[in-house]
Parts: structure tokens; C-alpha cells; sequence
């Protein structure tokens, strides 16, 4: 299994929107704005999927 | 914007397309031959079948190869189209143990163990807990867990489909005895194996298996309470709330549209985006980190010794593959045979030799170089 211990330390900083720090993991996680997602998603198409078509693939 | 049609170009993250057309995201794992093929597979099968409560990315719609068979909540796209027990196809007749083995190592010491059942993940947390969690189980088999320990699980593939759709959350199944048990316990079975047989492992790996305990255990209290890390969760809630505030019903198509949209790859549209904007979503690593992993391998693989030879002699590369390197020196050629490129120390060491070189011929002192 790979050692995965001694990785170079990221020279940039965090993006935004999660994560950064000097620990292991982002444990701060948020409730999501419902109102705000449920706008974005009364925009889908309700037909979108019935346009969506793919070939099978690997 | 595509510029014959003048439409716009959509990238959607996902395994299917609701009608039966499935294409998967597949995993490779390189493994010695030392471990028998027989004891792979059979030790892998019940992971296979069970793990999708943890890695599933969540399907509104049941399908079979080539068709729509009815509306309804699955928590893994790709779970619907394996019908066999194993063979080396991948579009068809699609096997739960795939025996495609074309290793990028050293084909006498090693096979690919290619893994064709996965869902695309979009929740990074759920694609650590898939790729981490196979990886444990397979390093287990590796330090000697017997076969007679690991899990196995009645009519696997039927089982497979039964605990993607078992919207009860109860996933319940039956050991190749013919007991009953369920996906979790299963789970659970392969964790005690991985905690014993992987406890020498960094602490990376000791961290994957206590994340792969919680999530079994939130998601034997109230899987709801996994929609920070888990893809089909979040998708479910997330849909499940929408539903109820706009009055549709469950069979309604605008379900499959918001499916999509969870996977599209779009910051300011893609339902997956909108979460994380929100801080939905806990991260495996911090974010910085795994950005830069995205470019950056580890330093304690071949990927490092061939990516730190390219970025410092790139213009005398001559040819790449996975395994090997050929770069012009003056009017020789230096070839570095990675195929055998394992061991920690001497990659290390490589790297060292590589970051010393003046001039590209001073690469023929790497152990595994030869002048041509």
C-alpha cells in the first residue's frame, strides 16, 4: 500500500468554500440554504432528462 | 458552445442516461499474482455487492441493459446493470467481477484487478470511502486475512439490485449459508477484517477506516444523517425536499431532470455545486490539499520519479507510457524502465537523483535507467 505520509505540503491557499486549515479534514459542515437550492432547482428543465441520451460506454 | 449545432455543451458526471445506456467509472488495482485469483474475487464479491450504500450516487429510475423499467428512488446508478458473475466485457452482459488484466507494471509480478461497478461520485467523501475502503479490503487479503473470514453473500448479483432499491434502508440480504444479515453487517464484517489485518498501515489509511465505521453507523441510526458525505443521501434529501415543496409526486419525470442536474458540472447550475457552495458537504482532505493532488502524485510512487523527469527534462522526453520514460541525450536515448518502480526507499531515492541532475545523461545512474 502506498505510504502516503510525506506528501509536499500544498503551496497554495485553500479556494473557497470548505476545507484549508492544518488538519485532517474540514469537520465544519453547514446546513444547506434550502431556499437558495430550491430556486436553482425549480430552473431545471422539468423535460431535461427526457433529452438527455447517451451511448452505452466502457 | 458547440459551433456547428450552436448549442450549448453540457458535462454531466454520472452512469447513465435513464433508458438503459450505462457507462461506468471504473477503478484499477494493482495487485501481486502471489494472491490467487480465486481468493480475490471470492473474498471480493459481498464488498462489491454491499458497498454501494456507501459510495452510491443515488438513481431516480430503475433500469435494465437497454431500457426504462419504472420510476423510483435507487441509491446506485450502475447496480442495475450487472447480470453476471464475471467475464472481461464492459458494455454488455456486464460481469460483477471484471477479469480484464492488463497490469502498467510488471505483468509477471503483478495483474489489474479492474473493477467496473462503481458509480461516478461527485461527493468527494463518498469516492475517499470507495476507492480507500476496496483498497483496505484488498491490502487485508494481502496480509494474510484468510479467505474463510471475509463475507460472502446468497445470490450475489440479485442481491446487488435488491439492496439498490431497498428504499427501507434496511438492505436486508442473506449469507451464502442461506442467514439473514444485511449490506451493513456485511460492511461491518469487512471493517473487523481491514481493522485487524491493516493496523500497521499510516495513519491515512487508519483514518479511512474509522470514516467507513462512522458512515456504517450513521447510516444504521438514520442515513439522513450521512448527507454530508454521501452522494446518494445528499441527492435523496435534497430531492426529497424539493418534491414535497413543489407537491410532486414520486413517479414525477422532473425527478430524473434534477437527478441530472445533481451531476452536472457547472458551478452556477449543478445541484452537487450548489451544496458544496453552501459547505453542504465534509471533505476527506482539506480542499487546498486535494487541489494540488489533482497535479501533484505522491512522492512515494512512480508517478512522481516519471512527472518530476518530464517537468525537469520535458523537452528530451521522447515517449511515455505508465511504465517506462525515453528521453534523447544528445545522440543516445536514456530509457527508465518503471515497470518494476515500487519499493518507497528507492523511488525516493530516484527522486533525489533526478532533482541532482545537471544535463538529462545524468539520468542513466538511476538504478532502473539504460543507456541506448
Amino acid at each position: 500500500m502506498p505510504d502516503r505520509v510525506q506528501k509536499p505540503q500544498p503551496p497554495a491557499p485553500a479556494p473557497g468554500g470548505g476545507g484549508g486549515g492544518e488538519g485532517p479534514r474540514a469537520p465544519e459542515v453547514n446546513k444547506p440554504n434550502t431556499e437558495e437550492l430550491l430556486k436553482r432547482m425549480r430552473r431545471v428543465d422539468p423535460d431535461q432528462a427526457k433529452r438527455y441520451r447517451q451511448r452505452t460506454g466502457e | 458552445m458547440n459551433e456547428k449545432t450552436n448549442n450549448p455543451v453540457r458535462l454531466y458526471k454520472n452512469n447513465t442516461d435513464f433508458l438503459g445506456h450505462s457507462y461506468g467509472c471504473h477503478e484499477n488495482y494493482l495487485m501481486p499474482r502471489r494472491l490467487a485469483w480465486d481468493t480475490l474475487c471470492q473474498g471480493m464479491v459481498a464488498m462489491f455487492a454491499t458497498r454501494q450504500i456507501l459510495c452510491g450516487s443515488g438513481k431516480f429510475g430503475w433500469e435494465e441493459e437497454d431500457r426504462f423499467l419504472r420510476p423510483g428512488f435507487q441509491i446506485s446508478q450502475r447496480s442495475d446493470f450487472f447480470t453476471e458473475m464475471q467475464s472481461v466485457d464492459t458494455m454488455q452482459r456486464r460481469p460483477l467481477i471484471n477479469t480484464r488484466d492488463e497490469p502498467h507494471a510488471n505483468a509477471d509480478a503483478f495483474r489489474r484487478f479492474h473493477v467496473i461497478i462503481g458509480d461516478a461520485n461527485l461527493s468527494l467523501f463518498s469516492h475517499y470511502l470507495k476507492i480507500g475502503t476496496t483498497s483496505l479490503v484488498l491490502q487485508s487479503m494481502l496480509n494474510g486475512a484468510p479467505l474463510e473470514r471475509f463475507p460472502r453473500v446468497e445470490e450475489p448479483l440479485s442481491t446487488l439490485k435488491r439492496i439498490s432499491r431497498d428504499t427501507s434502508w434496511k438492505w436486508e440480504c442473506r449469507t451464502l449459508e442461506g442467514h439473514p444479515t444485511t449490506g451493513i453487517e456485511i460492511q461491518r464484517q469487512y471493517l473487523a477484517i481491514a481493522r485487524e489485518y491493516c493496523a500497521g498501515e499510516p495513519s491515512d489509511w487508519l483514518q479511512v477506516l474509522n470514516d467507513w465505521e462512522e458512515a456504517l453507523n450513521d447510516l444504521e441510526r438514520d442515513p439522513m444523517r450521512a448527507a454530508d458525505r454521501l452522494d446518494w443521501v445528499a441527492k435523496y434529501r435534497l430531492l426529497e425536499q424539493f418534491r414535497e415543496a413543489e407537491g410532486l409526486q414520486p413517479d414525477d419525470p422532473w425527478l430524473q431532470s434534477l437527478d441530472l442536474s445533481y451531476h452536472w458540472l457547472d458551478n452556477e447550475q449543478g445541484l452537487f455545486y450548489g451544496l458544496m457552495q453552501q459547505g453542504a458537504f465534509r471533505l476527506p482532505y482539506p480542499l487546498a490539499e486535494i487541489c494540488h493532488g489533482r497535479l501533484t502524485p505522491p512522492m512515494s510512487t512512480r508517478a512522481a520519479v516519471r512527472g518530476y523527469c518530464i517537468e525537469r527534462f520535458g523537452p528530451a522526453v521522447e515517449l511515455t507510457q505508465w511504465d517506462h520514460l525515453t528521453l534523447r541525450s544528445g545522440d543516445k536515448r536514456i530509457e527508465l524502465d518503471l515497470r518494476n518502480l515500487f519499493d518507497v526507499q528507492l523511488i525516493r531515492q530516484s527522486l533525489k537523483v533526478i532533482g541532482a541532475a545537471q544535463t538529462v545523461d545524468d539520468l542513466r545512474y538511476l538504478p532502473f535507467a539504460k543507456l541506448v
